[in-house]
């Protein structure tokens, strides 16, 4: 499932862009894994990476709302987990407007049972492409923090 | 000007003992240290313009800078400023911490004046990051400040927000450390050695700019002229401070930096200080 949802994001990132100015993508490192490259090639100067350090890419985009950027991070489950402090106060408890979407969660990542205990987040678990889109559009035009967790049963 | 700044830190210091004595709030010697910095900030002019451009009655301007305290502990000294520039009541600083009250013990975003949240320690810096790159996104000139403790350089984060702060050329961004050389109740070299914090920003790109005294005006606003002056790098203003400044029995002593003071102790100093 995670493949072709993959290879929706990266229709859905470049028709986000285009139709949210604000947005800016964060991400570790892996482009292509995370459906990025179209988004990348079009908008590089909205797009930013931070390699390993998950914990600086979650605070630092508490940053970019500041000057009323809407920071959408694509991130591994691991990296979710690994910055759930940084998540919780940088991003939940002022209520700031980040999302985040999660590749590879499974039922070992332990990444819900930590997001589920956050304040004012609320979460989305899309099943395909088109219900990722929907989800993402749901979440950019509500505001305050949002988790879009990709499920992948082979992890 | 140097003499108004010198009488505006001492009023400051006043205003925050005299906060956290009300509150019995924790930090003395964190909160005198970091008050010459900033005052540097808040009152300083270079080139006949304040260092940090603000305006009290537009919050949120596009001209505006931006200030993040990442050393969130010392809160209170920041209030006292924010309350002295009519951010807010000066009132509020009687029930910092009080359930229902503006003032949290630690910045937090709704307050008027303060940018972002901090909840605890190493995150500030990374914050910071985010509002220079916004800013570089934007195309816009404002500067960013960030005042880091030293005791936090010991957290993994602010070297994952140094290295990404030289990765993306930041000169919009200027940070300070207020080297008071003590964390908690014990001296930083006995918990875990930080060793050259200049050598280590160098290392990862940054203009590192040393400030021997961090209570003189004169070397603090030297320092951050010179940071302005930083060409697609982050700069850096080491600054070396005395924590608990200003209170003579307790300077630099491990066992008042996050203690408080005793009625006596509070009204001796409050007798000195406002003789200044």
């Amino acid at each position: 499932m995670t493949n072709d949802i993959v290879k929706s994001m990266e229709s859905i990132s470049i028709k986000l862009a285009k139709k949210f100015k604000n947005l800016v993508v964060l991400n570790s490192d892996s482009i292509s894994q995370y459906g990025l490259s179209q988004f990348s090639k079009f908008f590089d100067e909205r797009h930013f990476t931070f390699g390993l350090g998950y914990s600086n890419m979650i605070s630092a985009s508490a940053g970019f709302t500041v000057r009323g950027k809407i920071p959408l991070i694509v991130v591994d489950s691991d990296g979710v987990v690994g910055s759930i402090r940084q998540i919780h106060d940088n991003i939940c408890l002022p209520n700031l407007n980040v999302k985040i979407v999660a590749f590879n969660c499974s039922d070992d990542s332990y990444d819900f049972q930590a997001i589920k205990a956050l304040p004012n987040m609320k979460v989305y678990s899309p099943a395909h492409g088109e219900e990722l889109l929907e989800n993402l559009e749901e979440a950019l035009n509500a505001f305050g923090p949002c988790y879009i967790r990709i499920f992948d049963n082979s992890v | 000007m140097i003499e108004d700044l010198q009488k505006k830190a001492a009023q400051i210091r006043v205003d925050t003992l005299t906060a956290m004595q009300k509150n019995e709030l924790p930090y003395v010697g964190s909160s005198m240290s970091v008050i010459e910095i900033l005052v540097s900030l808040y009152y300083g002019e270079l080139f006949g313009k304040r260092v940090m451009n603000f305006d009290v009655m537009k919050p949120g301007s596009a001209e505006q800078d931006y200030f993040i305290l990442s050393k969130g502990q010392a809160a209170t000294s920041l209030y006292a400023i924010l309350a002295d520039l009519g951010f807010f009541e000066k009132a509020e600083l009687d029930s910092i911490g009080d359930e229902g009250s503006l003032l949290k013990e630690r910045p937090y975003n709704r307050v008027p004046g303060i940018t972002a949240t901090i909840n605890s320690y190493g995150q500030g810096l990374s914050i910071a990051l985010g509002i220079a790159l916004g800013l570089k996104v934007d195309r816009a000139n404002n500067k960013v400040f960030a005042v880091l403790g030293d005791g936090e350089l010991q957290n993994g984060q602010i070297w994952e927000a140094a290295m990404a702060a030289s990765h993306y050329n930041l000169d919009n961004l200027i940070a300070v450390v207020d080297n008071n050389k003590i964390q908690s109740s014990e001296l930083i070299s006995g918990v875990m050695d930080i060793g050259s914090i200049q050598d280590k920003f160098e290392a990862f790109g940054w203009n590192v700019i040393k400030v021997w005294d961090g209570h003189n005006f004169d070397q603090l606003l030297d320092a951050i002229e010179r940071a302005f002056t930083s060409n697609r790098k982050p700069a850096l203003i080491w600054a070396q401070t005395v924590a608990s400044k200003g209170i003579d029995f307790a300077e630099g002593k491990e066992s008042y930096h996050r203690g408080l003071l005793s009625s006596g102790e509070y009204e001796d100093v409050l007798c000195k200080l406002n003789q200044l």
